[in-house]
């Protein structure tokens, strides 16, 4: 009897033993779990960071393109191209899309010119090193409240909208794979 | 009975020796995975700071730009980066210090270059720049490329530098590449750093 007592005690030792380490290795898992979230979050913040940049590059570009070469200055395609400087590429998506509001329509007169462009960073301005670069897509609406002439408003109130959204990665020369999004708009 | 004494000891000696080389194996593991996260995690909490202070010096000038077309009728903000006369050019920047914007334990370096094409007097004036900024000229198509500012300070204090290139006067886009640079040295002793870029571009009109 007495035996049996013994071998149960040092049986328990081990139990005990394994439970302790087991419970110290599940502590540490969930621990070393948050911190791994931690430097994931750190990335993300490194690639939204990128797609900030370029969404702002964008924006001082197509204001720029409007306000000073007056790009999108009519309701119908301008000659003038959309330009930013050396380090970064221009790609138009498709044509000036230009409507006209029916005069009997809620009492508005006037048409909307919607102008869309990517801008696409160089290699120059990648400065992770990656193949991919950040790029943004541009969309300027210029809306003619009032009355048309043609195609130009004049005695209309021109509203203008610039959405521009940042992307961190991009294809050379592709706006289209895209991750991480920041969106900016404007108004004037 | 005398057996049985005997085998008690030799199994507790065992069980014990078991017991630590189970608990020190098993232990090991977590508590080095552990101990590295802790290490990544202060280098990514660094890496988020550092991408804020960027940030905020691309703001700081973003701030300088639009503070001078507020309050001042000059509104050609470019040709002030220019401008030699520093009691006119309060808003460039490298006058204003990006460190009095930035509080806390930052060393901030300002330059502002010119991407010239060969017409260096257009980016350094008759006088050179005003103090605080760098006069040497940019090479063409690039930006600075110095980020630390020369030093990083090895009590884990961040460096900011910020470089503006500008270009000639005459260019045909008027845009500045605007480089944010934080560069810290890290809990494990090596030095990193991390650069913002932006573009500015002159869309204001003139008045």
């Amino acid at each position: 009897m007495a035996m049996w007592n013994q071998t149960k005690s040092r049986g328990s030792v081990l139990v005990v033993t394994i439970l302790i380490t087991s419970v110290l290795f599940g502590i540490g898992t969930a621990f070393a779990s948050i911190l791994e979230k931690e430097v994931a979050r750190q990335v993300y913040e490194d690639r939204s960071q990128k797609a900030v940049n370029i969404a702002n590059t964008a924006l001082e570009c197509a204001l720029y393109n409007d306000f000073r070469r007056h790009t999108f200055n009519t309701l119908v395609e301008s000659d003038d191209t959309v330009i930013c400087g050396d380090f970064y590429q221009v790609r138009e998506i498709g044509n000036w899309s230009v409507s006209y509001y029916p005069s009997t329509d809620n009492g508005t007169v006037g048409g909307t010119g919607t102008y869309e462009f990517a801008v696409i960073a160089s290699q120059n301005v990648n400065l992770s090193g990656v193949s991919n670069v950040p790029c943004a897509h541009i969309i300027v609406q210029r809306r003619c409240i009032g009355s048309t002439t043609g195609t130009s408003c004049d005695s209309g109130v021109i509203n203008t909208s610039t959405e521009v959204r940042g992307y961190d990665s991009c294809s050379s020369g592709n706006e289209d794979q895209r991750d991480i999004v920041r969106r900016f708009k404007v108004h004037h | 009975m005398v057996l049985l004494r005997s085998s008690r000891k030799g199994f507790t000696l065992i069980e014990v020796l078991v017991a630590i080389a189970v608990i020190t194996t098993i232990s090991f593991a977590p508590f080095a995975i552990i101990a590295q996260r802790l290490i990544d995690n202060s280098l990514a909490e660094d890496r988020v700071r550092a991408h804020l202070m960027a940030q905020e010096v691309i703001e700081f000038v973003h701030f300088a730009r639009d503070q001078s077309i507020i309050d001042a009728d000059e509104k050609n903000w470019f040709a002030n980066l220019r401008n030699t006369n520093a009691s006119e050019n309060i808003y460039a920047p490298c006058v204003v210090s990006a460190e009095d914007f930035i509080k806390g334990s930052v060393s901030t370096y300002c330059s502002v270059q010119c991407r010239s094409t060969g017409v260096a007097s257009d980016c350094t004036g008759s006088n050179g720049f005003v103090s605080g900024i760098n006069s040497s000229a940019g090479t063409q198509g690039n930006a600075a490329t110095t980020c630390d500012g020369g030093s990083v300070k090895a009590d884990g204090a961040f460096t900011v530098t910020l470089n503006i290139v500008i270009p000639e006067a005459d260019a045909d886009v008027q845009y500045a590449l605007i480089d944010s640079c934080v560069s810290w040295q890290g809990a494990d002793d090596v030095v990193r750093s991390i650069t913002s870029r932006e573009t500015m571009f002159e869309w204001v009109l003139k008045t």
